[in-house]
């Protein structure tokens, strides 16, 4: 437990010095929050959501449901570049091991840190987002917030560790805006969405953050629990691949 | 591949504390049509307390292969190696943290090492002094000259006093100074038992060396006798 | 010139051995075209709010698909070639066909994206003014490229330039995409690098017109961001010119 914690606590302490990623994981959620909010029309969309269990389309201001896209958009790419570049360090990690750190140890000082920069990511977006937005059930959009950022992290770790930067780069910037901005996006997407839609990492997460965010009760807890399971799966994989990527197997 | 737990090393004995036997590695991709590259094709090594064993041979031989796979970061495609004692592994490369002071690297890698606060510190200073860097201490790793990045990737393979020390070229961009410092120290640790294995390109350096491996063809071959009258028995093309 | 040239095949060599990038740069458009005109294709209209038409959608998705690439690929490319650029003029090659050769990779690369996305929406949506069209997308992607590697001189870390970069374009796609969701957008936003050229994409793809003023402002665009890009391709070579102690 101490090398993990001397791991993880220097390691935040080298992110932390990064002041040009400090001020842009602040920054630029704040000016793309701020300007979809200031720019959107305010009238009122019809929006799927769920009602009673039930899919429906109630009407919502557009700023609200711009709030309710565009800030896990925010987070979630973040999240999931955080989790790309999480592997360049992997051979200095690998070096760590040598050191007599143990596998679970370097993975989880690693995975720490990721979780740290989601949790400020979500955080400063969930933040700036309540500048303008206040969602109806606070604590079930800020955990959905939390889950999908994560899950993308995940994703990214899993990136990294298979495919090369620029491939990683352009996949991981491409599908979120994808996954949440349109095939998730309640006012893109009236009905059900489809099978495929279903499958994609943002289904679940995007699926609470709209019915805790736009309406009175929260109707999809269930999605919560399988969003889990949909962590649990790429959060397996992720520590299967950095594993297998680092060197950190003695 | 097999790798055998380790014991506790008896520097008075003349057993192996590391043993390589028929290592092979070929990188490439399994993918038809993209090219295999074979680098190690049967090697075997052996390195016991108290010696230095210099493992030569030219550029793209298979060097650094082979020591990442003795000191275990990278697996092999067949073979064992046997390994008794600690390891300290100072590679090619600086592999540390840009952004962290140099006091904090050796906290964090002292950690790994089960040392003690006072133990990590003890060494930091100790080294820093016989290596001459202890003016950096509190500077930042990227903030380093390539030299003195290179002393403290040496300083972080030793600190733990090692049972086998693996260094791949360890004295890159050092002043001449500090190379006679390292020369020294390396001997200082062979007497106190230390089994260490470096690559090295330099064959001035052979006359420091107890045995010399040369790695040609993927294979290991003990040269120690070749080169201990001074002849220059590299091969043309290699670098000195 | 016979370095320029030589530079740039090799640079392409280099693209092109990695499958992978070969394999998305012509995905990644066929999904984004399509995935972003399906999915505006769905916003459904209210008295202040127009449909998109799938068209519209799909030409949006062509642009940001086009700059996200692009501009990536600019920032990159500055990242990566920052220290072999700062040997080469330390060992005398000049430091103005270097960049030239950097600002010409840099434009092939983008018509080639372009291209690959142009071929995607051509078959989508038979624009009116083919040529036209995919010269208004090649001008959006030389831009990026050229921001992306301005963002590249001024920021050369990987990570934190990506999120430079695509947070820009983003911001960009959104506010210079005429949606129906914004309100009056400021006159500023006429200065965002996608503004004109998609307004330019629109005219030759639907209208089949040539919107000389968009193009006009674009060829400016590019003489302001070639100018910044040499300014500070200039500076960053020689700050750090010094050989390490």
């Amino acid at each position: 437990m101490t090398r993990t914690l001397t791991a993880l606590g220097i390691g935040l302490r080298e992110q932390v010095r990064n002041r040009v990623l400090v001020a842009l994981l602040v920054v630029l959620p704040f000016a793309f929050i701020t300007l979809a909010f200031a720019v959107t029309q305010d009238v009122e969309m019809p929006v799927r959501t769920l009602v009673d269990g039930e899919t429906a389309s109630v009407m919502r201001p557009m700023p609200d449901v711009h709030g309710v896209i565009m800030t896990p958009i925010t987070s979630a790419l973040i999240a999931g570049l955080a989790g790309l570049f999480v592997m360049r360090t992997a051979s200095v990690d690998g070096r760590l091991a040598v050191a007599g750190y143990r596998a679970r140890e370097v993975i989880a000082a690693r995975f720490g840190i990721l979780a740290a920069i989601t949790l400020l990511v979500t955080g400063v977006s969930v933040g700036v987002m309540w500048l303008d937005f206040v969602p109806e059930n606070p604590l079930w959009f800020a955990a959905a917030m939390v889950l999908l950022s994560l899950i993308y992290g995940m994703l990214g770790i899993l990136l990294g560790a298979v495919v090369d930067r620029l491939a990683g780069l352009w996949i991981m910037l491409i599908v979120p805006m994808l996954d949440i901005g349109l095939f998730q996006d309640p006012l893109f997407v009236q009905s059900e969405p489809d099978w495929w839609m279903r499958l994609l990492p943002g289904y679940h997460p995007v699926r609470v953050l709209v019915d805790a965010g736009l309406t009175g009760t929260v109707d999809s807890a269930a999605s919560i629990g399988w969003g889990l399971a949909y962590l649990l799966v790429v959060t397996v994989a992720a520590v299967v691949a950095f594993y297998r990527v680092s060197g950190i197997h003695q | 591949m097999a790798v055998t737990e380790p014991q506790t090393a008896d520097t008075d004995s003349t057993e192996a504390v590391l043993r390589a036997s028929d290592i092979e590695k070929t990188y490439g991709s399994r993918v038809p049509f993209t090219r295999q590259i074979p680098v190690l094709s049967g090697a075997d090594l052996t390195i016991h307390p108290g010696e230095i064993v210099g493992i030569v041979g030219a550029n793209g031989a298979g060097k650094s292969t082979l020591m990442k796979i003795l000191v275990g970061v990278l697996d092999a495609d067949a073979g064992t190696v046997e390994r008794s004692g600690s390891i300290g592994w100072c590679p090619q490369e600086p592999l540390l943290y840009d952004r962290l002071t140099v006091t904090e690297t050796f906290r964090l890698f002292g950690s790994g090492y089960d040392m003690t606060s006072e133990e990590i510190a003890a060494a930091r200073d100790r080294l820093a002094d016989r290596l001459d860097f202890e003016q950096y201490l509190d500077y930042r790793v990227d903030q380093l000259s390539g030299g003195n990045r290179q002393k403290v990737n040496l300083a972080i393979a030793v600190m733990h006093d090692p049972d086998v020390l693996l260094l791949d070229e360890p004295y890159t961009g050092f002043d001449w100074e500090t190379y006679q410092q390292f020369w020294a120290f390396a001997r200082e640790l062979a007497d106190d038992g230390t089994a260490i294995a470096m690559i090295s390109h330099l064959i001035e350096e052979r006359e420091r060396l107890d045995r010399v491996y040369e790695l040609h063809d993927g294979t290991v071959q003990d040269v120690t006798e070749e080169g201990t009258d001074g002849t220059d028995t590299t091969r043309e093309g290699d670098d000195a | 010139m016979h370095r320029i040239r030589e530079g740039v095949r090799l640079n392409l060599q280099a693209f092109v051995r990695t499958p992978l990038n070969l394999v998305l740069a012509i995905v990644l458009p066929l999904v984004v075209i399509e995935g972003w005109g399906q999915a505006m294709a769905g916003l459904p209209s209210m008295p202040t709010v127009e449909a998109i038409p799938l068209d519209l959608g799909r030409m949006l998705g062509a642009v940001f698909g086009v700059a996200i690439i692009a501009g990536l690929l600019g920032l990159v490319q500055m990242i990566h070639a920052r220290s072999a650029d700062r040997r080469l003029i330390q060992a005398g090659f000049p430091a103005r066909t270097l960049l030239a050769t950097r600002l010409l990779m840099l434009t092939v690369v983008a018509v080639a994206v372009a291209a690959l996305n142009f071929g995607v929406l051509h078959v989508l949506i038979d624009p009116e003014a083919p040529l036209v069209a995919f010269a208004a997308l090649a001008l959006a992607g030389i831009v990026y490229a050229f921001v992306g590697a301005l963002v590249g001189a001024i920021v050369p870390r990987l990570f934190e330039g990506s999120l430079v970069v695509v947070f820009l374009a983003m911001m960009d796609a959104f506010l210079s995409g005429d949606s129906p969701l914004a309100a009056d957008v400021p006159d500023f936003v006429e200065f965002f690098p996608l503004y004109h050229p998609k307004a330019a994409l629109e005219s030759a793809a639907l209208e089949g017109t040539i919107a000389t003023g968009e193009f006009a402002f674009v060829a400016g665009y590019l003489v302001v961001l070639l100018a910044l890009v040499t300014t500070v391709f200039t500076l960053t070579m020689q700050t750090s010119g010094r050989w390490a102690a």
